[in-house]
């Protein structure tokens, strides 16, 4: 491996901690959110009850289109975007394109056409209303949310979450050169010896394993985090005199001659049908430009083939239907940084290959979470019994590692009370809140850490036990219609909180039987 | 798919293998010496060889599959071989 010499590791060894211990919690937060939302698709539906099962692509949509374009202004059919939206219903924003503080939004009219074909819910509004949070979806958008921003407004959260990757990449860069036997340490777990040996070994053997996936998930945060909130501007101010809508047209859009001619779309079944047929794949989502006239473009994009990671993008003819190329995401013809640029979410999501890659990304995921906070923990247990005390950051690495997945049972648990009412978009960020309160408070009045994490575990495993129950409860689809609807994943989304709920019980129990010592909060021998 | 899923159980069987014979592990937990260093050197490269076949394949999403799923199955196998035996502080 790499030997550095004593000096620089010493150093080294100081960016590792330091890097963790400032930015760690948050750091956890966001992977712990992350990996959960691995499954935000999963759980929406869970947690929404959604059993229907044909995609509104694939229902007839031509006459709906038409007719929703000819009622709208024409001052919104620069473009639409149709995509599904609730249980498999048709989502149909009209918008034009504008500059709102130097942020490039949408602004248009949103409908929503329901499986009968007629439109059950008409809304005036921008991009961020549309794909905000909505009723049915409250828990997974919640989940999104903090990931990506922490809840904290734009461009601030992006560049937070940003700035989180990137002490990532530099925990995980530092951590293998500090690491001199990596290799043969990569499967010593030794739990039962001294605590700073435990901790090291549980730090470094889940960081070994998982090190490839570090700076992957990592770099791709940071560059999703950063590529509207910096790179998008620095270009166009670069390249376009800071014009960023004419930047998005170049990269993302389709060249050619405008033709501004009144002309009907073409036949938007067609169009489904035959994408469907070339990719393999139902769109995830469409887009059309300049709707109404003879330059329109409709272009769908689809989850990647057999075999590949990008996924795949259809260009048609918006006024005869006709196909006219396979579009890269950057550009009109391939090039390496389209591609790159195309794979950066299949390898942040993992959303690559169905139910196999998400749970995969779900384990890595989980991985990082628990190298995060055994690296915290290790920190903290080499400096025991010296000059400073820091059980008050032993004590907070507990109420973030082990109260956030209690705040997030308790956001989902208020979400499966509220929905049926219609106010879970308020009541899922209020479960959290209360969730976390509750954590803290615990934090707070527990009398040593070892009480305090198996309250807290205790907790969560009662808390996940009862999600499956209380979604029965207040109306959700029961295992029968689930399977006789082909949505096996709300009963394996069940059947995973009973296990995890039920894990976490019965580990407390083994400790029960096994107290061991606080780690942190009694000195050392 | 489900080629991937073989793949993935096949290095995961002879990581286990090299966790049960890994010397360090084995001294650490008492008892006593693992694998010779060829019979190691052996088990890492037949791990990585259906990685390897995907590769040359050009099968990038099974690639990635088997990468992932092999490193978390690796982290799940070192956590459940048996540890040290218990000191006293």
């Amino acid at each position: 491996m790499i030997h550095l010499p004593k000096a620089e590791t010493k150093a080294m060894v100081a960016v590792h901690g330091w890097s963790g211990i400032l930015l760690g919690l948050l750091l956890y937060a966001v992977v712990l959110t992350g990996t959960a939302a691995v499954f935000a698709e999963e759980i929406g539906a869970w947690s929404a009850g959604h059993v229907a099962t044909q995609s509104a692509f694939e229902r007839p949509m031509a006459d709906t289109l038409r007719r929703l374009g000819d009622e709208t202004p024409a001052q919104y059919r620069e473009a639409v975007d149709l995509f599904e939206t609730g249980d498999h219903d048709l989502g149909l924003f009209f918008h034009r394109h504008e500059m709102d503080g130097g942020e490039l939004i949408s602004r248009g009219l949103f409908y929503v056409v329901g499986q009968d074909g007629r439109v059950i819910h008409r809304q005036a509004g921008t991009n961020e209303d549309v794909y905000g949070a909505r009723n049915d979806n409250a828990l997974s958008a919640f989940l999104v949310d903090t990931h990506v921003r922490l809840h904290v407004p734009n461009p601030w959260g992006l560049l937070l979450t940003g700035i989180l990757g990137l002490s990532m990449l530099v925990a995980a860069i530092s951590g293998l050169l500090i690491h001199r036997h990596l290799f043969k340490d990569i499967f010593t777990l030794r739990r039962s010896g001294s605590a700073v040996l435990a901790n090291r070994d549980a730090h470094s053997v889940a960081g070994t394993w998982s090190l490839p996936f570090a700076f992957v998930l990592a770099f791709t945060g940071s560059f999703f985090s950063f590529f509207g909130t910096v790179g998008m501007p620095v270009v166009a101010m670069a390249a376009f005199g800071g014009n960023v809508q004419a930047l998005t047209e170049a990269v993302y859009g389709n060249p050619g001659r405008p033709d501004p001619r009144p002309a009907t779309i073409g036949n938007m079944d067609r169009i489904n049908a035959d994408a469907i047929a070339r990719a393999g794949a139902i769109p995830t989502f469409v887009t059309i430009e300049n709707v109404g006239r003879a330059d329109a473009k409709v272009t769908t994009y689809h989850p990647p083939k057999t075999a590949a990671i990008a996924p795949m993008s259809l260009l048609y003819d918006g006024a005869t239907a006709a196909f006219l190329q396979e579009k890269p995401l950057i550009g009109p013809k391939p090039s390496a940084g389209g591609t790159l640029a195309a794979i950066m979410s299949p390898l942040h999501f993992g959303n690559f290959a169905g139910l196999l890659s998400k749970a995969i990304w779900f384990g890595l995921g989980f991985a990082m979470c628990y190298v995060t906070y055994t690296g915290i923990r290790l920190w903290l247990v080499r400096r025991e019994g010296g000059v400073r005390s820091f059980a008050w950051l032993e004590r907070t690495n507990m109420v973030v590692g082990l109260g956030l997945p209690f705040a997030l049972a308790a956001a989902a648990a208020a979400f499966l009370l509220a929905m049926p009412l219609g106010s879970a978009t308020w009541w899922t960020p209020a479960g959290f809140l209360v969730g976390a309160a509750l954590a803290v408070g615990a934090g707070a009045i527990a009398p040593d850490a070892a009480r305090l994490g198996t309250w807290l575990r205790g907790a969560t495993g009662a808390l996940l036990l009862l999600l499956p129950p209380m979604r029965l409860l207040t109306g959700g689809p029961g295992w029968s219609t689930a399977f006789a609807a082909g949505q096996s994943i709300i009963v394996t989304l069940d059947v995973a909180f009973l296990l995890a709920g039920g894990w976490m019980l019965w580990q407390l129990r083994g400790t029960a039987r096994t107290p061991r010592p606080s780690l942190a909060l009694q000195p050392a021998e | 798919m489900m080629l991937t899923l073989v793949a993935i159980l096949a290095s995961a069987g002879l990581i286990l293998l090299l966790g049960l014979g890994d010397p360090k592990r084995r001294r650490a937990a008492g008892q006593g010496e693992g694998h010779g260093a060829s019979l190691r050197r052996l088990l890492a490269v037949a791990a990585l060889l259906p990685g390897l076949a995907f590769l040359l394949y050009g099968d990038a999403a099974a690639f990635l599959l088997w990468l992932g799923g092999t490193a978390v199955a690796g982290w799940g196998i070192s956590a459940a071989l048996p540890a040290a035996p218990t000191k006293v502080r």
